[in-house]
């Protein structure tokens, strides 16, 4: 049996977990992680990992579990009106969810109702390492590269995965994505111990390993990385209406990423053609806010889909009959 | 009015402070003094990991558990103000573990948002079969140490290095009324049985990933016998030693090996933490807390003394609550002495 060669395009948390999972579920293959950008300088480095799962109308998403803990916190999730849905669909898949106390809420006296949960937090500089090294030891291989089209991989691979985010504008000429473009502080603020989020998404409070994470931005169709002092003062400004011990945090540093936003995930086969050229590619892009809190269950996806390219080029082509 | 506070762990200074903060305005003149042969980071309270969390069962005494509560609300009323961090308060959560199912404790309507743990919540510890999660209070014992130091200093109350070796030297100085908050030493200035170290040792390390307290409980080995995890506002401490009657203050390999193991044992994790640090210190075990006045004659002069000592391991759990005690005490004292301006408006 020849081994598959597989492409993996992009480096972030999709493109690595995607490259693990394949390395450990899909026999005869060989892994290569191509991409221009590694940590800790991708999409999911600034994000702060947060296990809370988004709620795209319509989407349940596939959030599984993640089988090694990387830290792990009590949120606090706070809205300023009651919601609609009380118990949201995640409600069993964290830990310990329940309704915040009126004692709890009053900490937070411009809100009304919230709730409290235990979750994860999985932080890009540290997990990405992780899964690289783990790539490595199971035979993977890693490449700087810039692909500026597909094609540039074949006839070298025999199937692509495209986990290249907002570079799918390009190299799947998908115009449906689009950056949202989220700009955070991350301080020093060791005493913070707990999660804490507005409902809206726009402000939060996430403390990590080594820093906290404030944020943030929502910004949609806006392309710039460069952090804009105004909207740091503004964040700042927010957070400490959420938990005034932060005006006595030090060494703020700032940071943007692109959120690559997609009315839904792109997750799915295309056999690409061209002339007499086939080259099947399982697209796995498009996680918006919500990357890091699905990485692990879509990967699974992907990673059967990966599957099924490789038994139809297992699979002899019918001779037809002369 | 010359006051001598004897003991400037958490139990003297707290009540330094309360007191002065309750009647400087109402006393013609209040010379305090803060007499100690140790200072922060050399008390017991800096060996202390802070967190806000009275024994499980009911105190022999219903006025502690109500000291307790006091302590608690004033210190969450505090939460929310900038300067909390730096008093060495912050929230924090976290779980308590056990190997069977016991009783709520009678502080669960204290906390905030205590609940019994969920099957998914314990398969994490899976040496234990029931637990509590809840939300308390981190009262870091060295930043509040230096935080009611800053206090007293700005309000002009001095404080001596000094070994006192009994109360009546401190009378013949001149003192009016002293404030005996000598914890675990209070038996050199008065005999008392009833009081005993309840030495405990810890290790601190680096591991900022732990964010939740876990302690755990083996109602069989007692109280602080049973390994602990609780996250400080910069690094962790780890412990579950309790050995009443032992006054040896040098660390122990035996004891160091006990806590490493359980607590890697419950959180793997921290095999990567790096140590910082080890202490042990003398827990002030008493069956209930002394507080209460005496007077004491020496030659002509009436002296009164307000003991405040025998906090156990909840010295910084209870403390707010006896410091208003005292200063309520205090108060008496003061009218007996037809010595109040105007009535203190404290209390």
């Amino acid at each position: 049996m020849d081994t598959v060669r597989i492409a993996v395009v992009g480096a972030g948390v999709m493109g690595l977990s995607t490259a693990v999972c394949i390395s450990k579920m899909v026999p005869g293959c060989s892994i290569t992680v191509i991409s221009d950008k590694f940590t800790p300088e991708t999409t999911s480095d600034v994000a702060a990992g947060m296990l809370i799962p988004p709620t795209y109308p319509g989407e349940r998403g596939i959030f599984a579990p993640l089988k090694f803990f990387h830290l792990m916190c009590l949120s606090w999730q706070i809205f300023r009106s009651i919601p609609t849905e009380e118990v949201p669909y995640w409600a069993d898949v964290v830990l310990g969810f329940r309704k915040m106390t009126k004692d709890e809420l009053k900490k937070f006296p411009q809100h009304v109702f919230g709730h409290a949960f235990t979750t994860l937090k999985c932080e890009g500089p540290t997990y990405l390492p992780w899964l690289q090294k783990r790539l490595k030891g199971s035979g993977g291989l890693i490449l700087t590269r810039r692909i500026e089209d597909l094609w540039e991989l074949h006839p070298s691979f025999d199937i692509v995965v495209n986990c290249s985010g907002l570079g799918s504008r390009q190299l799947a000429g998908d115009s449906q994505i689009f950056p949202v473009r989220g700009q955070v502080l991350k301080v020093q603020a060791p005493w913070v111990k707990h999660f804490i989020r507005d409902s809206s998404g726009l402000t939060y409070i996430y403390p990590g390993v080594s820093n906290v994470t404030l944020g943030g931005t929502r910004q949609k169709g806006d392309w710039n990385l460069s952090p804009d002092a105004e909207i740091s003062k503004e964040i700042l400004s927010r957070c400490c209406a959420l938990e005034p011990s932060l005006r006595g945090a030090y060494d703020l540093r700032e940071k943007v990423g692109l959120r690559p936003s997609r009315p839904g995930v792109r997750l799915e086969k295309e056999l690409l053609a061209q002339g007499s050229r086939r080259l099947p590619v399982v697209h796995h892009y498009g996680h918006g806010s919500g990357g890091i809190a699905m990485h692990w269950g879509t990967a699974l996806e992907a990673t059967r889909l990966v599957n099924e390219c490789v038994q139809v080029l297992r699979t002899p082509a019918p001779k037809s009959k002369l | 009015m010359r006051v001598v506070v004897i003991g400037a762990g958490v139990i003297g200074l707290s009540t330094a402070l309360c007191i002065h903060e309750c009647y400087r305005s109402v006393l013609q003149s209040l010379n305090m003094m803060v007499y100690a042969d140790r200072f922060t980071p050399l008390t017991t309270t800096d060996v202390a990991a802070g967190l806000w969390q009275p024994y499980l069962s009911e105190p022999s005494n219903p006025q502690e558990a109500h000291w307790n509560q006091q302590t608690f609300n004033y210190l969450l009323s505090l939460i929310g103000s900038p300067n909390a961090a730096n008093m060495g308060l912050a929230p924090v959560s976290g779980y308590n573990l056990f190997r069977e199912a016991v009783p709520d404790p009678y502080w669960k309507d204290i906390v905030l948002g205590f609940r019994k743990l969920t099957p998914k919540e314990l398969d994490m510890f899976p040496d234990y079969s029931y637990g509590w999660f809840n939300t308390s209070l981190l009262l870091e014992g060295r930043k509040y140490l230096q935080w009611l130091t800053e206090r007293l200093t700005e309000r002009g109350v001095k404080f001596f290095l000094r070994k006192v070796e009994s109360f009546e030297e401190v009378v013949r100085e001149g003192a009016d009324v002293i404030i005996n908050c000598t914890g675990v030493w209070a038996g050199a200035l008065q005999p008392d049985p009833l009081l005993q170290p309840g030495r405990g040792q810890i290790i601190k390390v680096d591991a900022p990933w732990l964010k939740h307290f876990v302690i755990t409980h083996d109602p069989e080995r007692g109280i602080y016998k049973s390994p602990y995890i609780i996250p400080g506002l910069q690094a962790i401490t780890l412990g579950g030693i309790f050995q009443l009657g032992n006054w040896s203050e040098t660390n122990n390999i035996p004891d160091h090996n006990t806590i490493w193991e359980g607590c890697c044992r419950l959180e793997p994790t921290l095999k990567d933490a790096k140590i910082i640090g080890e202490w042990s210190g003398f827990r002030p075990v008493r069956p209930q807390v002394r507080l209460e006045r005496e007077q004491l004659r020496f030659g002509s002069s009436n002296t009164e003394v307000i003991h405040n000592y025998g906090h156990g391991g909840f010295g910084l759990t209870i403390h707010w609550g006896c410091a208003q005690e005292v200063a309520k005490l205090f108060g008496k004292i003061l009218e007996e002495r037809n010595l109040l301006r105007t009535p203190p408006s404290h209390l």
